[in-house]
């Protein structure tokens, strides 16, 4: 296929409105964020916070969420203003983008496991980042902010410590950003509302069944439950109500966006399952890794395990495949790293999008949308 | 630069840049208000960071580069939210009009395509960077690039039955 072949004019009807170039350049102009992209991106912590206010159930776990909360109020407004310069000055602003390197699977389950200490236990770095002007001073043996290239620089071993201390960093500056975000937000209509004429009880009660069935009896045993109303019509009818939804999180005491989560989506249309997953980096991270030709070869070998487990579990039979495609995950685990297959299929109207994990041979996510 | 100087600046970058943002964004997300979002968020890191540029290039290939970072860093932390149909945004925004059934199958198709193939095809096909080029926006290396463009190859010819040529499609 050569450039020249490909038809431009299929996206010549995409195109940014009068309106909204005016809108940005007025928003830009008065250095104002976009509120609902930083709300949204802080909501792991608003999520955590929400945690420590209604969802712990030991006195004592309460204690050291509070004292997560404890230590980033005690920040000076010097250490404020650094966390605040580097998200200003960070433009690879994927989670990995803002390191010199991406972390291993070994460290990325090790930091899911200290960030659980960390914000259940209070187990804190002895130190704190270090940070200089330029790369050249960096000593390579410590977790090392430089200025100049505004990237946190990890060496090649990093110890308990060095995580810490790396996590410490991370949850500092989400904290920043999220009183920040938490300015625009308080002026800037939200699709998330809150819960109304069903509770939170009721949603978890309603969702329960539909995790089991895909993760088994026992599974987020223990968990902390939490729920969202997301509700985008409440704020742009034109998108009509079908999006409108509850997420229904399990989570576990103490966990971060990093770890492993479950989720059920329910429709508030129709009460219906919209999704339900399995989530977060450090499931991820535990998947077994296969080269982009295995992968590709197990697309079809795999398929009939798909549909099988598609049929066991929800009845589904003889679909039209739509998609089937070797998965890789948004934080670009490069190449040669494959872990999920991702499969669309479609039952008679209603489409079926699955992620299959190629180590375990199970279904990761299930999502239903209907005609 | 003063204010007035910064604005102007602005105003200029924000027309010549927008709509080519715009679309390759909009592809991405699949989502009006999220593409916007990142789009405030791109253009205020241009004026705030106010880097220096060796060309024009040089800037739309920085432009280009923050916003797909903010696509992925969006989408990686909105998988859920990120997955509505074609069909249902054409509801509120006519993407496919003047389209016919064919194109509009294939535009379908590109919509469809993961997202790190689709911010590779966008860049070759759509805004004629080359091979060489992505590989410094996108801060991957040249052979990715060619793999990530043969796969999104071999997914459109999968599920187009026939995408030989690019435009010939059964």
């Amino acid at each position: 296929m050569n450039k020249s072949d490909f038809n431009k004019e299929l996206f010549s009807n995409i195109e940014i409105s009068s309106r909204m170039k005016k809108e940005l350049y007025e928003n830009c102009k008065r250095g104002k964020r976009a509120g609902d992209f930083r709300f949204r991106y802080a909501g792991a912590l608003t999520a955590l916070i929400g945690v420590i206010v209604f969802g712990c159930t030991g006195a004592a776990s309460y204690a050291y969420y509070q004292s997560v909360q404890m230590r980033m109020e005690a920040m000076p407004e010097t250490e404020i203003h650094e966390y605040a310069l580097d998200l200003q000055n960070d433009t690879g602003v994927t989670i990995d983008d803002s390191y010199s390197r991406k972390l291993s699977d070994e460290e990325a389950l090790k930091v899911a496991e200290l960030e659980r200490k960390y914000n259940a236990e209070g187990k804190y770095p002895e130190g704190d980042v270090a940070r200089v002007a330029t790369l050249a001073e960096w000593d390579g043996k410590s977790v090392c902010y430089v200025e100049e290239d505004h990237k946190l620089h990890l060496p090649d071993v990093m110890t308990d410590e060095d995580l810490l201390e790396f996590i410490d960093y991370s949850t500092k500056k989400d904290y920043v950003m999220e009183q920040e975000a938490k300015e625009v937000a308080d002026n800037t209509p939200s699709p998330y509302v809150s819960l109304e004429g069903t509770s939170e009880a009721d949603l978890v009660k309603a969702a329960r069944p539909a995790l089991e069935k895909l993760f088994g009896k026992d599974v987020a045993s223990g968990w902390n439950t939490r729920v969202e109303a997301f509700k985008p019509s409440a704020t742009d009818p034109s998108l009509g109500t079908s999006h409108d939804m509850y997420f229904i999180y399990w989570e576990q005491v103490g966990g971060s966006s990093n770890s492993t989560d479950y989720v059920v989506v329910i429709n508030m249309d129709d009460s219906s399952i919209g999704a339900v997953a399995v989530r977060g980096r450090e499931h991820f991270a535990s998947l077994d890794s296969f080269s982009d030709a295995e992968a590709e070869s197990r697309l079809k070998t795999d398929l009939p395990k798909v549909l099988a487990e598609i049929e066991r579990l929800y009845g589904y039979k003889n679909p039209v495949i739509e998609i089937e495609e070797v998965y890789y995950d948004y934080t670009d685990y490069g190449e040669n790293d494959a872990r999920q297959l991702r499969y669309v299929f479609n039952y008679n109207g209603t489409t079926v999008d699955v992620m299959w994990d190629l180590g375990t041979e199970k279904l990761a996510s299930v999502e239903f949308f209907n005609e | 630069m003063n204010q007035e100087e910064r604005n102007a600046s602005l105003e200029r970058v924000i027309e010549n840049y927008s709509n080519m943002l715009y679309k390759i964004c909009f592809l991405m997300l699949k989502n009006e208000q999220d593409t916007k979002d990142v789009l405030q968020e791109t253009f205020l890191a241009y004026m705030t960071k106010r880097p220096h540029f060796h060309s024009e290039e040089h800037k739309k290939a920085w432009l280009i580069k923050v916003s797909q970072n903010k696509c992925r860093e969006f989408l990686r932390f909105h998988k859920m939210h990120a997955g509505i149909p074609l069909d249902e945004v054409e509801e509120s925004i006519k993407i496919t009009k003047g389209l016919d059934i064919e194109d509009k199958e294939k535009l379908e198709l590109i919509w469809n395509l993961n997202t790190k193939l689709k911010g590779v095809v966008i860049l070759y096909y759509v805004e004629g960077y080359s091979v060489k080029e992505i590989s410094a926006i996108l801060n991957i290396s040249e052979c990715a690039v060619k793999k990530r463009l043969q796969r999104a190859r071999e997914t459109l010819s999968t599920l187009g039955k026939a995408y030989d040529g690019g435009v010939a499609y059964e």
